[in-house]
């Protein structure tokens, strides 16, 4: 009975997902759109709102292309192992006091270490391609994934210096105990997370791995039909567990006044922060690889160390 | 046959089938592969020790990192042909599967010999326990480990650099 | 409860493999994977003990955190071993690295 209710929450997770990413890309689309006055996708429905769909229909009608150098094998798994962590984080997220995933006391270190599997799926797909252009976007993406975890792990340790707890519940309670969103007191840490999320997630400006002015479409070049949808579907995913994150730690989670349902205000604190990368990406050119490496190493790392030893100091000083 | 039984013998088999093909696989691509779920299915048996944070660090360790560079090298060296001609080494391998074979069968003697007055409930570490420990009686060991790694780190570079003549 | 000594065996056959890789392959790559899997066989027995062995307590799950720390050292200079190997001879045989044999 247990399994079955796990199974059952799994699924209705899965399904919000297919739905919140479906509407992500539209959203996405139409804010650039706005951003660069045109109007963004209006062709199929009402605004536009069923653009997406017709695309994945598209797509999932599409022949389904194996290169006949790729190693069909890795090729084929690529994109599951890209997919399945972006999914299994889900599992550790909680939506509100009373809707949640699992809720065991090493909820972050769940978080930051299953998701790293993806790198392993990125690397793959490009590999696997034999394409020139595909590897060069994997092991671009490698080298910035590698590089930005450190200063997104970093970044969060200050809020669990400061709750005591690795439990994301444990978190928002801190909070609202607290009578403030982490974001007040931990804004250093706060501005490194969006920083290196942008660049964990390959978004732009730091969506070197699928540059398409240089690159095509990075690693998942070669790939087509559902196989790229996967990707896709992977790195939207991706984008909304980790806003989900940043959510929980920095903006209270499902916080909020009691005029909307604690989920609502989850959701719209979800969509703010993706809101936010949607806008850097209308509004920043593309940074150069170099460029990259220096501002991770350089300038967010010893930000986010700064942000640890300031809180500890903090932390010590207040008992 | 209890629930954790059906999941110890999956993630067993799981475990024992990666390595084998680490193993027996051709190309060293798919070695590679196999190694990572290897080690996913070992980090799943952390999970059912009750060790959950052991098991997170292996999988961000061994999956994350230790994978990656495995890949890393294998695509800076030699990754086309996947067979170097004929083995001299036809005594050693022979002997060795004979050495490796006695070995196990020593230890699995041992082990199903072995009678042991078992606790009944099973130890859960917390990570608060975990840290406690690290930072309390092994304070000199994790900071071994801290120099460790550093020199490790500017080891690899130095070594794996290209020569600036 | 699964008894302690189905982890032991399950160990004991990991180590062989690897051990059994280490003394028969050729390709340096995979030597290294398999020093790598007898160190986990070994991170196995610990985390075993610490949970449900006669004395159950937080020290094994310590242990296999530095055992983590080592191999993940182990690996790093060891892959540096192998590219500045590759570049200076040219091959990643195990047998043709035979300067230092008598």
């Amino acid at each position: 009975m247990d399994y079955l209710l796990m199974f059952l929450y799994a699924v209705a997770v899965l399904m919000v997902l297919l739905g919140g990413v479906t509407f992500a890309i539209l959203a996405e689309r139409k804010v650039i759109g706005a951003m660069q006055l045109r109007p963004g996708p209006n062709r199929h429905g009402p605004w536009g709102v069923f653009q997406t769909i017709a695309d994945v229909l598209k797509l999932l009608l599409k022949e389904d292309v194996i290169p006949a150098n790729a190693d069909k094998k890795i090729f084929v798994l690529a994109p599951v192992l890209a997919f399945a962590p972006a999914f299994s984080v889900m599992a550790v997220l909680v939506y509100s006091s009373t809707v949640g995933g699992a809720d065991i006391n090493i909820g972050v270190i769940y978080f930051l270490g299953v998701s790293s599997i993806t790198m392993l799926g990125v690397l793959m797909g490009g590999w696997s391609s034999n394409n020139k252009y595909a590897l060069f976007g994997s092991i671009r993406g490698v080298a910035q994934m590698v590089s930005y975890e450190l200063p997104l792990i970093l970044s969060i340790i200050g809020v669990i210096i400061m709750v005591g707890s690795l439990n994301l519940t444990d978190i928002v309670n801190y909070q609202a105990n607290m009578g403030m969103w982490f974001i007040v007191p931990q804004f250093l840490g706060f501005a490194v997370y969006m920083i290196s999320s942008i660049a964990e997630l390959n978004r732009s400006p730091f969506d070197l791995p699928e540059a398409e002015s240089e690159l095509v479409a990075g690693f998942f070049t070669e790939y087509s039909g559902f196989r790229f949808a996967m990707f896709m579907l992977a790195e939207y995913t991706y984008a909304i567990a980790i806003a989900g994150l940043a959510t929980t730690l920095f903006l209270g989670g499902w916080l909020g006044p009691a005029f909307l349902p604690e989920i609502v205000w989850f959701m719209l604190k979800v969509v703010a922060v993706m809101f936010i990368w949607f806008w850097l990406t209308a509004t920043l050119p593309r940074a150069r690889v170099d460029q990259l490496m220096n501002f991770g190493w350089k300038v967010l790392i010893p930000v986010a160390l700064l942000n640890i030893v300031l809180t500890s100091i903090y932390k010590v000083w207040m008992g | 046959m209890t629930g954790q039984m059906i999941f110890f013998i999956i993630f067993a088999l799981i475990a024992i089938t990666g390595a084998v093909l680490i193993i027996a696989l051709k190309r060293i691509s798919h070695r590679v592969v196999s190694m990572a779920f290897s080690f996913m299915a070992v980090a799943a048996l952390y999970f059912l020790l009750g060790a959950e944070f052991i098991g997170i660090i292996q999988i961000m360790v061994y999956v994350g990192a230790i994978t990656i560079l495995f890949v890393f090298g294998m695509m800076m060296t030699d990754h086309r042909n996947f067979s170097f001609g004929p083995d001299p080494r036809k005594w050693q391998q022979a002997l060795s599967f004979v050495g490796v074979a006695t070995l196990l069968g020593l230890m699995l003697y041992g082990i199903s010999t072995l009678d042991m007055h078992e606790s009944t409930q099973p130890f859960v570490g917390s990570v608060e326990a975990i840290g406690l420990e690290l930072y309390g009686h092994y304070f000199i060991a994790f900071l071994g480990s801290a120099f460790l790694l550093t020199s490790a780190l500017i080891g690899a570079i130095v070594i794996a650099r290209k020569e600036a003549d | 409860m699964v008894p302690v000594t189905f982890f032991l065996a399950l160990a004991a056959i990991l180590f062989c493999i690897g051990l059994y890789g280490v003394l028969t392959r050729r390709h340096l790559v995979i030597v290294l994977v398999c020093i790598e899997l007898m160190l986990n066989s070994v991170n196995i027995n610990l985390v075993a003990f610490s949970a449900i062995g006669p004395f159950a307590n937080i020290t094994g799950q310590v242990f296999t955190l530095f055992v983590i720390t080592v191999a993940a050292a182990e690996a790093a200079v060891g892959l540096a071993i192998l590219i500045a190997l590759y570049r200076n001879r040219n091959s990643i045989d195990v047998i043709k690295h035979d300067l230092l044999r008598w």
